[in-house]
C-alpha cells in the first residue's frame, strides 16, 4: 500500500483545484515573514533567512507554500556534498534553497530574501585556489616549438 | 585512531570546496536549531576544531536508539559520526570483539583522559548486578569506571535519561537512570523512545562546533531541541485553538486533519522537537501521520495511564475554566496547565500494574 492511497484529505483546495488559503493557518505566518523580509531588503538591502525546518509546517503545507511562490527566471544547480536546488521564486528577491545530501535526501530548506544568495557567490578561498590552478594549467602547456601542425614543423 | 586534523582540513582533503563547506555549515546550523545567520560562526569554529573521542556504552535497553541513529540519513550523519568524531568504542558497531574491543576502549580512555565523551544507552539495574553485564562486569561498575575520566556523559534515550521502559511499574530490575548514579559530571539527557536521530547528532555536533555542551532544561535536556512542547510547534495547533477536534481515528475531523487532543495526544505536556525536525528524513512525524503524541520524551511516560486517554479536559471545560480564571485572577492557560498536571498525576496513581500472572489469567 502506498501512502498516497490513504484517503486523508489534508490539502486546502477548492473545486477548481485552486489552493484555498486560510488566514489562520501556518502558511500565513511564513508569507508575513517573507513580506517583512522584502520590506527590509527594499529599505536597507539587508537579507532575511528563514529556516523552514524550524517552523511548524506539515510537509503538504510546505509543498503548498512552494507552489504558491512559484518559480521565476533563475534556477541554479549546485553540486557540492550532494546536489542543491536554488531558484528565485515568482517574487523577485525571494529565493528557495533546498540542500540535498549525497543520498539525494533533502536535509535543509531555506527561504532567503536577498538580491543573491550568498552560497552562489564565488568564495575568496576557492578563488585563491583557482589562481594556482589556472597557473598550473598555463605551466602544463607545451612549448610552441615542439608542436607539429600537419606537415609544418615549427 | 586519533587525528589532530581540524574538521576544515579533513573536508578540504576530501576535495570539498569552500562553497561546499558553507553548505555543510548551513545544514548543520539548521540541524542545531540555530538562526541561519549563525552559519558563518559555525563555519569559523568548525575550521579549527579537532575530533573528540567518543565511547558509547550499552546497558539495559533494546538498541533502538542506536538503530534510530544509524538508520537515518540525517545531514552527513555517516560522515559526522564516522569521520568527524572518533567513535572509539561502540559495542554494536565495533568490528573488534572480546579483548580487542576492551583494549580499544581502555586505549581511548588513556589517550583522552578527561576529554572523551561518554554516551550511554539504556538504564542501569540496581536490584541485582547480574541482571545486565558486559564481559562479566555489571553495568553499574562499567558506568562508574568509564564516567570517571569523561569530560561529560550523554544519556541517549528515555531509558538512560529517566529509566524508561525497564523502570516502568513495577520496575522488576530496579532500573535507574545515569543521573541517579553519576553526580560529579555534566550529564545531558537526550530523551525519547527513541530520540530523534538529528537530536543525537545535533548534541554531538554542538560539542564538536563550540567545544562546550549546550544549555539544558530542568530535566537536563538540551534546550535547543526540548524548549518547546510538541503542542507549541504542532501544525494542527490552529485547529486546537479553534476547538476543532477529531473524536475517532476515522471521523470527518480526522480526515480533515483536525487536532488529536481528544484521542489522547500528549503533545501539550511533552517537550521534544518532532513537530519541526520530524522523522524519516523529514518525511513526517506521528501527529502528521494521524496519531497523537505518546509523550515518549517525558519521565515515566509508560505509566501515564493510557495512550488514548485525553490528557486534559475537553474544550468545553476549557471554556468553563476561563470563567474560573476570571474569578481567581489566574490566566486560563495556567488553570488548564494545573488541570493537566493533576490529571497526569491521577493517571499515574490509577495505573494498573499487570503482572505476567494476570496476563496468563486473562488469556
Ligand atoms: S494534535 Fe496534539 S500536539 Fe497537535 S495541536 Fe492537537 S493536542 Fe496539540
Ligand atoms: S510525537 Fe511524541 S511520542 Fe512521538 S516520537 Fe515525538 S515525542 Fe515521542
Amino acid at each position: 500500500m502506498n501512502i498516497d492511497t490513504i484517503p486523508v484529505n489534508v490539502e486546502f483546495r477548492n473545486n477548481n483545484e485552486n489552493i484555498v488559503f486560510d488566514k489562520g493557518l501556518n502558511i500565513h505566518s511564513v508569507l508575513m515573514e517573507i513580506q517583512h523580509g522584502l520590506e527590509i531588503l527594499c529599505k536597507n538591502s539587508n537579507k532575511t533567512m528563514i529556516d523552514l525546518g524550524a517552523i511548524p509546517l506539515a510537509s503538504f503545507e510546505r509543498n503548498q507554500l512552494f507552489e504558491m511562490l512559484g518559480q521565476g527566471e533563475v534556477q541554479i544547480h549546485l553540486s557540492s556534498l550532494g546536489e542543491s536546488e536554488i531558484y528565485e521564486t515568482l517574487f523577485s528577491g525571494v529565493w528557495v534553497i533546498k540542500h540535498r545530501d549525497e543520498q539525494g535526501d533533502i536535509n535543509a530548506m531555506f527561504i532567503e530574501v536577498c538580491n543573491i544568495p550568498e552560497i552562489i557567490l564565488s568564495q575568496q578561498e576557492d578563488v585563491s585556489a583557482a589562481v594556482t590552478g589556472v597557473q598550473e594549467l598555463i605551466d602544463s602547456l607545451q612549448p610552441l616549438a615542439k608542436l607539429e601542425f600537419g606537415n609544418h614543423q615549427f | 585512531m586519533f587525528t589532530q586534523d581540524s574538521l576544515g582540513k579533513i573536508l578540504k582533503s576530501h576535495g570539498v570546496s569552500r562553497r561546499g563547506f558553507i553548505k555543510f555549515c548551513s545544514t548543520l546550523t539548521s540541524m542545531l536549531a540555530l538562526h541561519p545567520a549563525m552559519a558563518a560562526k559555525v563555519a569559523e569554529s568548525l575550521e579549527k576544531v579537532q575530533r573528540p573521542s567518543v565511547i558509547w556504552l550499552h546497558f539495559q535497553e533494546c538498541t533502538g536508539c542506536s538503530e534510530s541513529l544509524t538508520r537515518s540519513h540525517a545531514p552527513t550523519i555517516e560522515s559526522l559520526i564516522f569521520d568527524y568524531i572518533s567513535l572509539d568504542y561502540h559495542e554494536t558497531l565495533l568490528a573488534a570483539a572480546g579483548d580487542a574491543a576492551e583494549k580499544a576502549m581502555h586505549e581511548a580512555m588513556q589517550a583522552h583522559k578527561g576529554k572523551y565523551l561518554l554516551v550511554v544507552e539504556g538504564s542501569i539495574p540496581l536490584a541485582n548486578p547480574g541482571f545486565s553485564t558486559v564481559g562479566g562486569q555489571s553495568n553499574l561498575d562499567v558506568l562508574q569506571n568509564v564516567a570517571k575520566d569523561a569530560a561529560a556523559v550523554i544519556a541517549v534515550g528515555s531509558c538512560a535519561s529517566f529509566g524508561g521502559l525497564p523502570n516502568a511499574d513495577p520496575n522488576p530490575t530496579g532500573a535507574v537512570s545515569v543521573s541517579d548514579i553519576i553526580k560529579d559530571k555534566p550529564i545531558i539527557n537526550i530523551s525519547g523512545c527513541p530520540p530523534i536521530p538529528v537530536v543525537i547528532t545535533g548534541v554531538l555536533a554542538h560539542f564538536l562546533t563550540f567545544g562546550v555542551l549546550p544549555e539544558l532544561d530542568n530535566l537536563g535536556r538540551p534546550k535547543t531541541f526540548y524548549a518547546n512542547t510538541i503542542h507549541d510547534r504542532c501544525y494542527r495547533r490552529p485547529f486546537y485553538d479553534k476547538g476543532l477536534f477529531a473524536e475517532t481515528f476515522d471521523d470527518e475531523g480526522a480526515k480533515k486533519g483536525w487536532c488529536l487532543y481528544r484521542l489522547g495526544c500528549k503533545g501539550p505536556t511533552t517537550y521534544n522537537a518532532c513537530a519541526t525536525v520530524k522523522w524519516n528524513d523529514q518525511t513526517s512525524w506521528p501527529v502528521e501521520a494521524g496519531h497523537g503524541c505518546l509523550g515518549c520524551s517525558e519521565p515515566r511516560f509508560w505509566d501515564g495511564g493510557g495512550f488514548y486517554k485525553a490528557l486534559s479536559l475537553p474544550d468545553s471545560d476549557v471554556r468553563k475554566m476561563a470563567g474560573y480564571a476570571v474569578a481567581t485572577g489566574l490566566a486560563a492557560g495556567a488553570i488548564a496547565g494545573i488541570a493537566n498536571k493533576i490529571k497526569k498525576q491521577d493517571m499515574l496513581k490509577q495505573h494498573e500494574v499487570v503482572s505476567v500472572d494476570d496476563w496468563d489469567d486473562k488469556s
